[in-house]
């Protein structure tokens, strides 16, 4: 087999590599300079090696010596760089001085550009293209780099240091092979150990540094390139010169359009064995279908939302090799994949993202482990919806359930809250002694209690008004007034133009009960109720009742007021938070019970009017 | 033989109701009303100056209540007592427990004459006034606990030089830092008081409010998320923005009541 085929075969595997590798670290954003230099060296070494071969086989000497010079130079370089990304990996693990590596790498480069220098020199003086002091030197810079590498990088990994120190051999081996003036008959093995090192040596750039996202693809398909290039090259060195023996026999048509469908067959075989490969042996990664295969099914017994993450963030980390792998709410549902927070798509907030810790090795997410996050991070949100789903009927049958038995309830507590007995036995006793003390005024008092028992009776919901809601605390405050004679005074200041605003039943009788139970009747001389309405600066209905008597904070039967946590619960009810209700003593010890309610607005608004019509 | 005559006093700050029972009394046989009290201190110096055999005691007056009343007459002086009340379910219990009489609003005549004669039978039967005051005693104890049943609405905090009711519906946490309560409100106000955490707590209906810790108590209307912590500990996050720790025995109570289905 002519070995010319063996060069362009190699050289143009080597240029697909590179090529590819600059592409590749091109498209990742964050891919670093380093890369792209080595790529766009190996790529000009391959290229212009071949282009070489062209411009001998046209004849244009000239220039085949100029692009050989060209290219050896970029050989040098690459070397150069391999040293350097080494250094690089080596201050990563910082541990090592980093003086000694920056000096290596500087060494390194010196030497490559001197080498560089040399071989274009040649070239200008029609010297020998490559020249062999260029080659000699850079070989004796590689074999001085190396043992000062050998001891800067004592931290990294075996394997690692092994593959790197063989990539550098090789190719100082292959500097040093050609050296020498070498014919056709040499071995094909050595002519590809000599020529094609750059091949390996791209590997071991990747290994050394494989922080560029797409770092495994790369691998992969390199590595593809290669054995499908090795593969035809094997099958080619067999059936080959038989062939050529009889060009364009049937036979021989035959045997070729065998070899390619074989070779298109053992394609797909060579491909998944590669990715295995590459994933196991190489990237030392988990069997990533497997394990989302293994978390989807996880995910689907999570019970609820706190478990489903955890759980996925504590069988994430090791596949990915992470120190950890956290979960945490965000604002906004972010779009897109971008690396180290992977959001989870759920269709409503909180929106939730996985947030990956650092990586082993200060190494990034390659492409992989990004296809596998999003295919987790699919399968995680939908549970996340399920869940949400699930607990959302949950709860809105719970607060169903809770709302009836909160209104049975409160129907039950109103009745008792607001028929409060404690004031109907007193009411009945008063009138027992007026039946007897004075008849007209027991049947007055027996009126008024009729009044107010209807008041309170009517049914529930609907909408009352503050002038009828006044009429019955009228009818209470008379019968109230009975039972403590001179004890209870009452001042009631209500514009009429308040009447008629719309409020829910007997929210402020209970305010008024409360002044009497806890201002008047605990106190020996009595006390003043004042009932205020009004409407406040942020328009809405103020109603302050005022008592005198007890200061409220010493009464030590003040915190058990059913009525008005009834009231709150009903002012909730109707308004939310737009009602308020606060009690309050102020420094004259005078008690004042606030409520605050919203005034419909085409109520308000004629209020309004009327209230400065009034004025 | 006629009856011998019963000395009553009837103390009630109401004059209407006052004024009812003792006409009630009055058209009793063998009943003298030795005087009437328009407070509890009134009915201590009756009891004090007339010495008599029953007192008809109201239990809500103003300052000192029918109960209080009791309890500053010493033993050996005390009359019998029946309470007077309008209606007060704990009361009630609490005396048909001690064996107590009492008396409810409005006053039923028949009911007054059985008061009568029943205190007629035990000044005959001359039991000692220390056994009177032991059934008392207890029948005070009986109710005030059965009064305290009923969880605390509202806290009472200073703000500014008012006293605020805060309702309890409000308060989201409650912080202890020594005698000190921190109380947060929903609307993320902050008030302090002097009180100690698990009286406070046994007071708070325990439906609504939740030990976090050893140090803490929050409203479970409140608490609008929980997050698991490393160790099985959680830290609930209050609707006000608070976060609060949950000890490790609280967390495993809340997995096992809340976090449960």
């Amino acid at each position: 087999m002519p070995p010319n085929v063996l060069h362009i075969v190699g050289y143009a595997t080597g240029a697909t590599l590179y090529a590819m590798l600059w592409v590749m670290a091109r498209r990742d954003a964050s891919g670093d300079r380093l890369t792209v230099g080595a790529a766009l060296l190996g790529l000009a070494w391959n290229a212009g090696e071949l282009l070489g071969h062209a411009a001998g086989a046209l004849g244009w000497r000239d220039a085949e010596s100029w692009v050989a010079a060209a290219s050896f130079a970029a050989l040098g370089g690459l070397a150069a760089v391999v040293i350097h990304s080494v250094t690089r990996g080596t201050r990563d693990d910082a541990a090592s001085p980093r003086r000694w590596s920056r000096a290596v790498a500087t060494f390194a480069y010196l030497g490559a550009s001197g080498a560089g220098g040399l071989h274009l020199l040649a070239a200008a003086r029609n010297g020998v293209v490559p020249d062999r002091s260029a080659l000699l030197l850079l070989t004796s810079v590689l074999v001085a780099a190396a043992p000062v590498l050998v001891v800067t990088t004592g931290p990294q990994p075996h394997g690692r240091r092994a593959i790197w120190m063989t990539a550098l051999a090789v190719f100082a081996v292959s500097a040093l092979h050609l050296t020498d003036f070498h014919g056709p008959g040499e071995s094909w093995a050595t002519e590809l150990l000599g020529h094609h090192s750059s091949i390996p040596l791209a590997f071991a750039i990747l290994y050394q540094d494989y922080r560029f996202a797409l770092a495994d693809l790369f691998l992969k398909q390199a590595l593809l390139v290669v054995s499908i290039v090795a593969m035809v090259f094997g099958a080619w060195s067999v059936a080959g010169p038989p062939l050529t023996r009889t060009p364009g026999s049937p036979e021989a048509i035959g045997v070729l359009l065998g070899l390619w469908v074989l070779t298109t067959f053992a394609f797909p075989l060579i491909r998944r064995l590669i990715n295995g490969f590459v994933d196991r042996a190489i990237l030392k990664r988990m069997d990533h279908p497997r394990m989302v295969e293994h978390i989807t099914a996880a995910v689907q017994n999570a019970a609820n939302e706190a478990e489903l993450l955890n759980q996925t963030c504590r069988s994430l980390a090791p596949a990915l090799s992470a120190t950890q792998v956290t979960w945490e709410v965000q604002e906004r549902p972010a779009t897109g994949m971008e690396s180290p927070l992977i959001p989870l798509p759920t269709t409503e907030a909180p929106h939730l993202a996985l947030r990956v810790g650092r990586l082993a090795g200060g190494r990034r997410l390659l492409s992989g482990d990004l296809a596998t996050l999003e295919r987790v991070a699919t399968a995680v949100g939908r549970r996340l919806d399920a869940l949400r789903l699930t607990s959302e009927r949950f709860e809105r049958t719970l607060r169903e359930r809770e709302m009836q038995t909160l209104a049975t309830e409160a129907e039950l507590k109103a009745l008792r809250a607001q028929i409060n007995p404690h004031f109907l036995f007193n009411a009945l006793t008063t009138i027992g002694y007026l039946i007897h003390a004075s008849p007209a005024r027991a049947v007055t008092t027996l009126l008024k209690l009729t009044t107010l028992l209807r008041g309170v009776l009517r049914t529930e919901g609907e909408f009352t008004t503050l002038g009828r809601e006044m009429e019955l605390i009228a009818c209470y405050l008379d019968i109230e007034r009975e039972r403590f004679e001179e004890r209870l005074g009452v001042t009631v200041r209500i514009p009429d133009a308040l009447a008629d605003v719309a409020i829910p039943p007997l929210v402020v009788q209970p305010l008024v009960e409360n002044a009497i139970k806890h201002g008047i009747a605990p106190s020996r001389t009595g006390g003043h109720v004042t009932i205020l309405a009004s409407i406040d600066d942020t328009r809405r209905l103020c109603v302050s009742v005022r008592n005198s008597g007890a200061p409220l904070a010493t009464c030590p039967a003040l915190h058990e007021g059913v009525g008005l946590a009834n009231v709150e619960r009903r002012l909730a009810n109707y308004y939310g938070s737009e009602a308020t209700l606060t009690l309050r003593t102020t420094p004259e010890g005078e008690t004042h019970a606030d409520l605050r309610i919203p005034v419909p607005t085409a109520m308000r608004a004629a209020t309004l009017l009327d209230v400065r019509r009034r004025a | 033989m006629t009856p011998a005559t019963i000395r009553v006093v009837v103390a009630d700050d109401e004059r209407p109701a006052r004024r009812f029972l003792i006409g009630l009394l009055k058209e009793c046989a063998g009943v003298e009303v030795c005087g009437e009290a328009a407070s509890g201190e009134e009915a201590l110096e009756l009891i004090e100056r007339t010495r008599p055999d029953l007192v008809l005691l109201d239990l809500q007056m103003p300052e000192l209540g029918g109960l209080d009343v009791v309890r500053h007459v010493p033993a050996d002086r005390l009359p019998l007592v029946a309470f007077v009340t309008a209606f007060d379910e704990y009361a009630v219990e609490a005396f048909e427990l001690n064996a107590i009489d009492y008396v409810l609003k409005p006053a039923e005549r028949a009911r007054v004459e059985a008061t009568i004669e029943r205190a007629r039978e035990r000044l005959r039967r001359n039991e000692p006034p220390g056994v009177r005051a032991a059934a008392l005693a207890s029948a005070t104890a009986t109710y005030e606990q059965g009064a305290r049943r009923q969880y605390l609405e509202r806290l009472p905090v200073k703000r500014r030089d008012e006293v605020v009711l805060l309702s309890v519906r409000q308060v989201a946490s409650v912080t202890a830092e020594g005698e000190l309560l921190h109380i947060t409100t929903v609307a993320n106000e902050r008030y302090t008081i002097t009180h100690r955490l698990h009286a406070l707590e046994a007071r708070l209906d325990p439906r609504r409010f939740i030990r976090l810790g050893r140090g803490t108590l929050a409203n479970l209307d409140f608490i609008s998320r929980v997050s698991p912590m490393p160790g099985g500990t959680y830290t609930a996050t209050l609707s006000n923005g608070h976060q609060l720790p949950v000890s490790r025995i609280q967390s495993r109570i809340l997995r096992e009541t809340l976090l449960k289905l």
